[in-house]
């Protein structure tokens, strides 16, 4: 119980980083952008040429990397989605989903799907707690998923700014009104989001050990299932979310270890957002996001 | 989380060949070999091109003798070659599909998509039938043409990737490497009348299909060996196994699990993993609880090394057995070395530049391959991670040449089918594991090696013999 309990906080930690950008971007554009765990995989590429090649810090990598990503974000959101104003939110994600397609390509072009390795931000071999090696990294995944997230509530609850986030894509005309400028309310949500998914990229490569092209992707739908978990729209309820599908997910594959049927795990976490969306559609932490949206 | 990237392997149209190089009692045998730059006469194999080839029969090139040097011998059973009635499989007008008087048309479905994993690509498989064509003239006069059609690793593709190679009209259908995908189109092959000629499977499924061969040894064959390799190795120990969730896979646990019985093997843990599952650490942490000592990773090259480094994270070092590729070696470098990895394969090592010690009985072979790659593709990183896969597909691209050559100038796919039943492919080097179909007309592969990782004077960690071709190593 206890072992599982650790291995599903790392890995939800993690999640709950990537549903951070999930629901950012919602909550700025209405919409989803499927092509975030890419830009993150991306951004470990942009790291790998730094750190293993030019043989960089790692902090300095991983800075590169995460302006990359924001850059690649904003990119997107400057050459297409602005394009796309009227269009509907949909066609905005299936966008994403070309720029999702589009990464892996060039991915593939320039680096090949040969595995490549990148060094973790520290070094150590870790702590044992209940028979798991907990990694300074996995420390500090959380402990940037918690920073981040709170972060990002401050920003979104105590500025003016922020405030316009939260309500572009509810009333954009509002937005305006107010003065705050939706053309930079929209780039800064598609930037952040990829910012967001580059740094949890490179603060799960080392979990993982290796990265290809398309890495990152798997872990957003599991970012994604956070989300949703955590109702879509409370940065909060993204952690908690993480926290949770996390968990269950580990649980699951205790159940299940010995069982032969394949996808108990996935289908576990997919039961998970179903019962989620049947009885609390608007996420296990209603109450937080409802004081938010007051805010 | 990392991408579904499984082994592209490199279509390989025999990855078994010649006759053991040890006998079945473990001597040493004389095993001739042909040299590749001998001039020979026209229309034999390395002979000059000929666009009337007057040889009928087998080749006889330029036969040299080399005394193999195996590492360790294998017990291997002699095959006794039994004679089955000619094929009439293929009727008239299907026999002839995909062979001119120019040209042998071939078609291969493969993982192109994951093949860029191992950094490779179509022309880079095609360097063989390259230095045949430019140098030989092809075979009997005719150049021959293989072309590669993306199966994804995925079985619905791979049907997909067939009926694409069908539309060409090729004279013989082979198959990458893909545990997954040889079922689907085995059956598609039978629907469609296609020669196909495929890798590593499952016998479960095989079962009165007459249009498939394989040369290569079976997934139950491979669990059986690898379960040989834990008796003979680690008797005393535990194992633990930590697999592929998948029916195409499973038959191979079977077998290992039943040969473990026989040999007293204590398992103490068998874990289920998904296809791309990235993280481990529950699997790892099962073996460790249960005190396995050595743990069978019967998954894909990716999951294997994702599964030793997250392992090593875990502070978890068991001896691990898995399919011996560079890739995994090179990848996981010195994690793949505390201990050795050990692995089974059906496929000779190769390490660039290494031509001693358990390299030295297919030297010849060594050289003769990164000569044409050379030559031919000289961008090709065969040093890197996909050296040893471009070296398997280059041997049984040379094994094949080698069969089209003993079906002589008037082949057909029928007589295709009566020189595999009679094949013994005794002339050429590397000289890996003996083609017996004696047992099974669509079967002939029952050896396999045993390898071990080591770190080359190169500096890279690649993958070394231990015993080249054997049925059972206890």
């Amino acid at each position: 119980m206890g072992q599982t309990l650790i291995l599903g906080l790392i890995a939800g930690g993690i999640y709950g980083l990537f549903a951070l950008g999930i629901v950012l971007v919602y909550r700025g554009s209405g919409t989803l952008n499927f092509a975030q765990g890419e830009i993150g995989t991306m951004g470990l590429f942009v790291a790998f040429m730094l750190v293993e090649r030019a043989h960089l810090p790692w902090l300095a990598g991983a800075a590169v990397a995460i302006a990359a990503a924001a850059a690649v974000g904003i990119a997107f959101e400057r050459l297409i989605v602005r394009l796309m104003l009227n269009a509907t939110r949909v066609a905005v994600a299936v966008g994403s989903v070309g720029l999702l397609m589009f990464l892996l390509a060039v991915e593939l072009k320039i680096f090949s799907a040969s595995p490549r390795t990148l060094r973790a931000p520290i070094g150590g071999v870790g702590k044992e707690i209940l028979g798991v090696v907990v990694s300074p990294t996995h420390v500090l995944s959380l402990v940037v998923t918690v920073v981040v997230a709170l972060g990002l509530a401050w920003m979104l609850k105590k500025t003016d700014f922020g405030l316009g986030v939260l309500a572009a894509a509810q009333d954009p005309v509002a937005v305006r009104l107010v003065g705050v400028p939706l053309a930079r309310v929209s780039a800064f949500v598609w930037g952040a989001g990829a910012a967001v998914s580059a740094l949890a990229a490179l603060l799960v490569e080392p979990t993982v050990s290796v990265f290809t092209p398309g890495f990152a992707s798997e872990l957003f739908l599991r970012g994604l299932a956070a989300a949703v978990v955590g109702g879509l729209t409370s940065l909060p309820g993204a952690f908690v979310g993480g926290l949770v599908v996390g968990v269950v997910e580990a649980g699951a594959g205790r159940v299940f270890a010995a069982s032969s049927l394949p996808g108990l795990k996935s289908l576990t976490v997919l039961v998970l957002i179903l019962a989620v969306l049947l009885v609390r559609p608007r996420g296990l932490v209603a109450g937080l996001k409802s004081k938010e949206e007051a805010a | 989380m990392g991408v579904l990237l499984v082994i592209p392997l490199v279509a390989l149209s025999a990855c078994s060949g010649a006759r053991n190089p040890k006998g079945a009692t473990g001597e040493t045998a004389f095993t001739p070999s042909i040299e590749a730059t001998t001039p020979v006469a026209a229309g034999e194999i390395g002979g000059e091109a000929s666009a009337t080839p007057t040889i009928t029969g087998a080749p006889s090139g330029k036969v040299t003798g080399s005394r193999s040097s195996a590492p360790t011998g294998g017990s291997g059973t002699a095959p006794s070659p039994k004679l089955y009635p000619p094929s009439t499989l293929f009727t008239a007008s299907e026999d002839r599909i995909g062979i001119t008087k120019d040209q042998i048309t071939l078609c291969y479905h493969l993982a192109l998509t994951y093949g860029s994993a191992f950094q490779t690509g179509a022309d880079d498989m095609n360097v063989y039938y390259t230095a045949i064509n430019e140098e030989k003239g092809g075979v009997y006069g005719r150049k021959i043409v293989a072309t590669y059609e993306n199966d994804n690793y995925d079985p619905q593709t791979a049907v997909q990737a067939a009926t694409a190679c069908k539309a060409k009209n090729p004279f013989l259908l082979l198959g990458g490497f893909g545990m997954d995908q040889v079922p689907a189109v085995r059956n598609w092959a039978e629907q469609n009348h296609q020669l196909y000629l495929h890798t590593l499977a499952t016998v479960n499924g095989s079962e009165g299909k007459k249009y498939s061969f394989t040369q290569s040894a079976t997934v139950e064959k491979f669990g059986e060996m690898f379960a040989e390799l834990a008796v003979k190795k680690h008797a005393k120990q535990k194992i633990g196994i930590i697999k592929r969730n998948s029916p195409n896979w499973e038959p191979g646990v079977t077998a290992f699990k039943a040969a473990a019985k026989k040999y007293g093997l204590q398992i103490v843990a068998e874990r289920a993993v998904q296809a791309s599952q990235a993280n481990y650490t529950q699997e790892i942490l099962d073996m460790k609880k249960a005190g396995a000592q050595v743990v069978w990773a019967w998954d894909n090259a990716m999951a294997s090394i994702e599964i030793v480094r997250q392992a090593k994270a875990q502070l978890y070092s068991p001896v691990w057995m898995m399919f011996p590729f560079n890739m995994v070696s090179q990848t996981a470098g010195d994690d793949a070395l505390n201990p050795p990895l050990e692995g089974v394969a059906a496929w000779p090592a190769f390490s660039k530049g290494d031509y001693t010690g358990s390299f030295a009985s297919y030297a010849d072979a060594i050289k003769e391959f990164e000569r044409q790659y050379a030559k031919y593709r000289s961008g090709t990183d065969i040093s890197g991670i996909s050296g040893d896969l471009l070296f398997m597909k280059w041997m049984g691209d040379k094994y094949l040449v080698d069969q089209l050559m003993d079906c002589g100038p008037d082949c057909t796919r029928n007589r295709l089918i009566d020189t595999w039943h009679s094949y013994t492919p005794k002339k050429i080097q590397p000289s890996p594991c003996q083609i017996d179909f004696s047992r099974h007309p669509n079967r002939g592969g029952y050896q396999l090696s045993i390898m071990e990782a080591w770190k080359s004077p190169s500096g890279k960690v690649n993958w070394a013999n231990k015993t080249i071709c054997a049925e059972h190593i206890i």
